[in-house]
């Protein structure tokens, strides 16, 4: 029985906020509750894309971020190139690649042979891993978190965790941060390996969902 | 059955603050937390670590000499270092959520085991942020050593934030 107030049955208007949701609703209620933010509905982890790659284009590009994310989380399934690639990655600003040098990187390779650190602080790219191999089983897989994407008064950061087979063949790790030096609102993102194409792979681009 | 992330509480910074204290977030409907952390210093060139200590079940922020950490510090025009670690210390100076500048900063932030008094609280944090316009990136470990129910975290720095956030999620 749904009545004049915006949320639930006549009396006193509860304040209702994610949470902490009071009283009876009917479908009406709800519906009002979800489009003011303040239904509480638990699994804030969003799905917003999933691409699989096929065809081998040159390049992968995610353009839409959602709306109202402070916090993207990315993963990355059975990741192949071309041998001894690097992997990297591009900011899009309008629908506009953003090729100048406004990134940096910064992370650390564990492998079997020991391992080593890759940084640079003005490349025209953010490289999320280098050297993956292309024989029998070799690829990579991976996390990345991505924040202040659609925030114009920062930076745009990154935090990465992988795994890979690299081609000299080691198994590795690497673990790092990045960033593009910017404040900017991001429309997108590109990834693209050093040369050559993207053989296959799947990218989901989820975002955390946060409430005020 | 929700599964993944469930949205507990968001902290906002309000005015121009040294300490933002996230409250009440820890309870047994959860073992492991995850928090993003977006803190942003009000001006320019202070680039300070953000410091972590935890909150008592009585609300008291602990400040007894009982954390232990340890930090890979990431700057990306130079070489790294693993130098950021002590034990018994008042405070997780080097947890490894970054510094914040100006420009902002990125980080997120797992805790295990809060609620639980018969455990140690051990946290684990990866962060990338600026220092005069340069990446900085780092990776951390710490812990609290005292098997007690933890409620909350407070953060702070030495300078002053103008603006940030700091969400909080049960990992179901």
């Amino acid at each position: 029985m749904a009545d004049d107030l915006n949320y639930g049955y006549k009396g006193a208007d509860v304040p209702q906020s994610f949470g902490n949701n009071k009283g009876v609703f009917d479908p009406s209620d709800i519906n009002n509750l979800v489009k003011d933010d303040k239904w509480t509905n638990y699994g804030q982890l969003e799905l917003i894309e999933t691409k699989v790659i096929t065809g081998d284009p040159s390049s992968v590009s995610l353009d839409d971020l959602g709306t109202g994310y402070n916090v993207h989380f990315i993963t990355f399934t059975n990741m192949h190139t071309d041998d001894n690639r690097d992997q990297n990655l591009r900011v899009k600003v309008g629908g506009v690649t953003q090729t100048s040098s406004s990134y940096g990187r910064a992370f650390r390779v564990s492998n079997s042979a020991g391992g080593y650190d890759d940084k640079d602080a003005t490349l025209d790219r953010l490289r999320i891993l280098a050297e993956v191999g292309n024989a029998t089983g070799e690829c990579w897989t991976g996390s990345l978190y991505m924040y202040n994407a659609l925030d114009s008064s920062k930076y745009t950061f990154f935090t990465t965790n992988n795994v890979f087979i690299s081609f000299h063949p080691y198994f590795s790790s690497s673990f790092g941060s990045g960033s593009y030096n910017v404040s900017n609102v991001l429309s997108g993102l590109e990834f693209y390996p050093s040369s050559s194409v993207q053989r296959s792979g799947t990218i989901s681009l989820y975002g955390i969902k946060e409430y005020s | 059955m929700a599964t993944n992330l469930e949205f507990i509480n968001s902290f906002e910074v309000t005015g121009t603050v040294q300490s933002l204290d996230c409250d009440n977030i820890f309870s047994d409907k959860y073992d492991v937390y995850y928090l993003t952390v977006a803190l942003k210093e009000s001006s320019a060139g202070n680039d300070q670590w953000i410091r972590m200590r935890l909150i008592d079940n009585t609300g008291t922020v602990i400040t007894a000499s009982e954390y232990d950490y340890a930090q890979l510090a990431m700057p990306a025009n130079t070489g790294f270092y693993d130098t950021n670690r002590a034990t018994g210390q008042n405070v997780i100076l080097y947890g490894g959520i970054g510094y914040s500048d100006d420009t902002g900063n990125g980080g997120s932030l797992y805790v295990y085991n809060p609620n639980d008094s018969s455990s140690y609280t051990f946290l684990q944090a990866q962060a990338g942020s600026t220092v005069g316009n340069v990446l900085f990136g780092t990776k951390g470990i710490s812990v609290h050593k005292s098997a007690e129910t933890i409620r909350g975290i407070n953060f702070h720095t030495t300078t002053f934030w103008g603006s940030g956030t700091v969400n909080v999620y049960g990992v179901k």
